[in-house]
């Protein structure tokens, strides 16, 4: 690919999650300036990436946006909520396209038509453009937050504005309020602001007070607030955290500071991190022969053992804390998909996500966006009352999907609520019965909370018909199977007619999983141990012909045997011996017969991706420390 | 007296107290031209600050004290007071 493209596929997603985060915040507060001047820049620096590329209807659009933008800006008024849907709109628009530049190489052909939509929507927006500022922000706070010195001098967005008008005649009282201000603690920026401009130097009156002082401490108001101690009423004080808002997006120059890695790099890193440790234990038994033929040198070697050992534990760890990254990144698309998803079924929510600075390892971000994409898409199909019946129900009309991610100890913990119908527990019960996924004595004898995890079951959906929308071939269970895989768990909570919360809980730092490698036709195959019962060794002739396949006895139990390199296409050799591994598939042994064993290991198992994705029968793949690859396989998958 | 014209230059001097806001609005109306030196000034009363302000001189040279120099003649002789 070319590397300006690459660069940019990069680039642009950020600046549009740059600019979701800004228009986040406005939709909070119109008349946040930040992140109006947040979203300029965002929106400016995406403009003039996309005139890089063949994305001209992206380019007019973003010049449109930037249009808006720029009236507000300059006028200091605030958005109204059409401008600033159609600037979500467009901002959600170029994202797709983003996207389907990186996937087709080019924009859909319907394009320009979007883009056209888009851009009246746009010039409307403008057109009801707010008059006046908001009541809650006066203007000359607003404007004083906007101001370059601001930012450069508040990087850290703490401190107090003020703004001191002495009364025109206090010169005559004796006042002088340059004293005052000369005592404000730690000033950091003034403005003489001529109330009324500057006069002509005729029409000077040098015994009135003509100006109005503002200024920027970066002391708290309440520290501040002496200094004016005996004019309370000639001043306003008000706190700078607007520039902390506004600083947020800025703060990205640190990253000229990083660098970006390629994550296969890393997963060597860490696989030679966790061999580095074996190897150091091997240590502590060589150092225990050694000390019974000589003391002296065996403590010796102990003590260098031991200091090899915790060097190793601290690359450990630091190459587990490099692991981790934001979430927001594999998040940031989570609201647009939500609203898309509310449009596609016609239901009108409010989407909130908090959190998205929480990092967890690379491999959970990145494996988590799919079950909880469906979660999200479930909430809204089967959790959110269409509008009429919320309002019979006395709910706002407006469904709230909310997602929310923290950190509890070592744990990433990933909650999802609505507010919506809730989960009933009877309906559950009845419907599991009615699909015949169990018996009905069973069904009464679990717990509304049991009976509310039975949609966690293969083949199970609570609504009567299947949408378009959630019913994609993915149910709750692979929403449960990704969670487990990434050795995690999932919880539901639910209150019949007030909604709903899935509360996920994943490792926070990197997962290795305990493989077993086998051969088979040749080739190396990973297979987790928590998927193994035992391995075998029998007899050639131990193996019977049963009907088609293959079985043996193992203590009194016929169990089916089948052959791993034919189950995968390269069937392998048939020696005097059988080596097997046994698996449980619904609860019932299956052995699978390899052509030897080979290490047990740690590893990082990626979900798999790519070309893979469409072979179920592999698990993932792990980076082994010469670089080769590993397949691992899923047998429950590969067997069922 | 904290001003005085001196060979066609304004300085001003020590603590300029509100009285001397006349007295240098009239320096300043009969030499429009003349730079302001402001470097023996140790304190400034906002009504002689104001005609700096409105009449904009050439400063010849600034005074030692940091909110003076620093803060308040930055902005009181800037362009962009708003």
């Amino acid at each position: 690919m070319d590397e300006l493209l690459a660069q940019f596929l990069i680039e642009g997603p950020d600046l549009v999650a740059d600019a979701h985060r800004a228009l986040e915040a406005l939709g909070r507060d119109r008349a946040d300036y930040g992140a109006l001047d947040a979203l300029f820049r965002a929106t400016h620096t995406l403009k003039g990436s996309v005139a890089l590329f063949d994305m001209a209807p992206a380019e007019q659009l973003l010049h449109s946006a930037e249009t808006c933008l720029e009236s507000a800006r300059k006028h200091r008024v605030a958005l109204e909520g059409a401008g600033l849907e159609a600037l979500i709109a467009a901002i959600d628009q170029v994202d797709r396209w983003i996207e389907a530049l990186g996937s087709a190489g080019a924009l859909p052909p319907d394009a320009a038509a979007i883009s056209g939509q888009l851009i009246q929507a746009l010039s409307v927006g403008e057109g009801s453009v707010a008059d006046s500022p908001s009541p809650q922000v006066a203007e000359w706070l607003a404007a004083l937050r906007a101001r370059p010195e601001c930012l450069a001098l508040f990087p850290e967005g703490v401190g107090t504005a003020f703004r001191y008008t002495p009364d025109p005649e206090c010169f005559f009282r004796g006042d002088d309020p340059l004293a005052l201000i000369a005592a404000v603690p730690d000033l950091r920026w003034l403005g003489i602001v001529p109330q009324g401009g500057w006069p002509a130097i005729d029409a000077i009156d040098p015994f009135r007070c003509i100006v109005a002082i503002e200024g920027l401490s970066g002391a708290d108001a309440d520290q501040v607030r002496p200094a004016f101690r005996f004019v309370p009423d000639q001043v306003e004080l008000a706190p700078l955290d607007n520039a902390r808002r506004a600083t947020a997006p800025v703060a990205g120059d640190g990253r000229a500071s990083s660098l970006r890695v390629d994550g296969g790099k890393l997963d060597r890193l860490a696989r030679e991190a966790g061999e580095l440790a074996v190897a150091v234990h091997s240590l502590d038994g060589l150092a225990g022969r050694v000390e019974r033929l000589d003391r002296a040198l065996g403590a010796d070697l102990r003590r260098a053992e031991s200091a090899i050992a915790q060097a190793s534990g601290a690359i450990r760890a630091t190459v587990s804390n490099i692991r981790l990254v934001a979430l927001g990144p594999v998040l940031r698309r989570m609201p647009r998909l939500a609203r898309e998803l509310a449009v596609g079924l016609g239901k009108d929510i409010d989407f909130a996500m908090t959190g998205e600075t929480t990092e967890a390892d690379k491999l959970i971000a990145d494996a988590l966006f799919e079950p909880l994409l469906h979660l999200v898409r479930n909430a809204i199909d089967h959790g959110i009352e269409p509008a009429a019946e919320r309002e019979a129900a006395g709910k706002p009309a407006k469904g709230r999907v909310s997602l929310t991610v923290s950190v509890a100890g070592d744990r990433l913990v990933v909650t999802l609520s609505d507010d919506g119908r809730g989960i009933d527990p009877e309906r559950v019960r009845a419907s599991a019965v009615g699909k015949g996924l169990l018996s009905i004595d069973d069904a009464v004898a679990l717990s509304d909370a049991q009976a509310r995890r039975l949609i966690f079951l293969a083949g199970f959906s609570t609504a009567d018909s299947i949408s378009s929308v959630s019913g994609r071939g993915v149910g709750m269970d692979a929403v449960q199977r990704a969670i487990e895989r990434l050795q995690g768990t999932i919880e539901v909570d639910s209150t019949v007619g007030s909604g709903s919360t899935f509360r996920i809980s994943l490792p926070v730092s990197a997962i290795t999983t305990r493989l077993l490698t086998v051969f088979a036709g040749e080739i190396v195959y990973g297979v987790r141990l928590d998927q193994i019962v035992e391995t075998l060794r029998i007899d050639v002739d131990a193996v019977h012909k049963v009907g088609q396949g293959e079985a043996c006895v193992v203590r009194d139990r016929t169990i089916p045997v089948i052959d791993l390199g034919s189950l995968l296409g390269r069937p392998g050799e048939r020696g005097d011996v059988v080596r097997l591994i046994v698996t449980e598939v619904t609860g019932e042994p299956v052995a699978l017969r390899v052509d030897a064993l080979g290490d047990r290991l740690d590893a990082l198992v990626h979900e798999r991706a790519g070309l893979l994705a469409s072979v179920p029968a592999i698990g993932g793949t792990s980076v082994l420390a010469d670089g080769g690859v590993l397949l691992v396989l899923d047998l429950p998958e590969l067997l069922s | 007296m904290s001003i005085r014209t001196d060979q066609n230059v304004i300085h001003l001097i020590g603590n300029c107290t509100v009285e001397d806001a006349e007295t240098l609005l009239l320096a300043i109306h009969d030499a429009p031209l003349a730079p302001v030196d402001l470097s023996a000034v140790t304190r400034l009363h906002l009504a002689v600050a104001q005609i700096l302000g409105a009449t904009r001189p050439t400063i010849a040279a600034m005074p030692q004290d940091a909110f003076l120099r620093d803060l308040l003649l930055p902005t009181l002789l800037s362009e962009i007071s708003a």
